[in-house]
């Protein structure tokens, strides 16, 4: 890959689709962090020990999407489990809860694997070949995966909250 | 979540590549120095195996992971610290998410 580092284009290309959950306070600005081999992005929801959690491993190019219990995922120490309790959700996980009240979300899940898979197939094939992937690729990779998680955000997110809230009983 | 080995690494006061980068830009080759760096100092490297939950959601296993088992195949400071199922179900109880049966060993 050129110059420009995958872990600020995911920065990027996040931040540029997911602008709309801070522009209208349902959740706080953005939590940055990044290391060498990863960078994560938090959106907590205003008022609530919940928020959205976007986490780029930038040895191989996947973003993890979750919703995590707040006080307890975002400690350093913590994996998907604190105390025994799940504190980090996939995203997918929770709106496949979904789908019986909201019959088109199994059809937006499968279209957003299907496109996230075609473009993580470019990038895949360079690292086989012991290649960093083409920055271009990348962008396109992550700008596609973040239109879909901003696309299942703009539309079921309070469904998604209410999940997450009954899930750890908050 | 940060990634798996970060938190992990925290928990036993262990080191990860981060640390050994630096600040410095991850690249495979940089990756693979430092494998055979830590090999030639005689560290111990502990592996808590590939991220099962992604797994287990359709994603491709990881290159760089799967070029470090390779690098550190019959390493003697190697130490395994997950236990597996068949492909997709497996971990490392500390960090991981798990049911009972997911933690039956190779071999069962």
């Amino acid at each position: 890959m050129e110059d420009k580092d995958s872990i600020d284009i995911f920065f990027e290309e996040y931040t540029a689709s997911l602008n709309f959950l801070v522009t209208d306070g349902s959740y706080e600005p953005p939590l940055i962090d990044r290391q060498s081999t990863w960078g994560s992005i938090i959106y907590k929801v205003s008022d609530l020990d919940i928020a959205l959690e976007l986490s780029l491993d930038a040895r191989d190019f996947v973003v993890s999407t979750y919703i995590i219990l707040f006080s307890e995922a975002s400690k350093p120490e913590v994996g998907y489990v604190s105390l025994g309790k799940v504190v980090c959700l996939f995203l997918e996980e929770v709106l496949e809860r979904l789908i019986a009240k909201f019959p088109s979300v199994q059809e937006d899940l499968k279209q957003w694997k299907v496109s996230v898979e075609r473009h993580h197939k470019r990038v895949r094939r360079s690292l086989k070949a012991l290649k960093m992937p083409d920055t271009e690729v990348v962008r396109e990779l992550f700008r596609t995966d973040a239109q879909w998680v901003a696309h299942f955000l703009r539309q079921y997110r309070e469904e998604i909250i209410r999940y997450a809230r009954n899930y750890w009983g908050l | 979540m940060k990634t798996r080995v970060e938190p992990y690494a925290r928990r036993i006061g262990a080191e990860t590549i981060d640390d050994w980068l630096a600040g410095r830009k991850w690249t495979l080759e940089l990756n693979a120095v430092w494998v055979q760096e830590m090999m030639k100092q005689g560290r111990r490297v502990i592996d808590i195996g590939p991220d099962f939950a992604r797994r287990a959601k359709g994603v491709a296993p990881s290159t760089a992971y799967g070029l470090e088992r390779k690098l550190l195949k019959g390493y003697l400071n190697y130490e395994r610290r997950f236990l597996r199922w068949r492909k997709l179900r497996g971990g490392n109880p500390e960090i991981d998410r798990h049911e009972p049966w997911h933690y039956i060993p190779d071999g069962f």
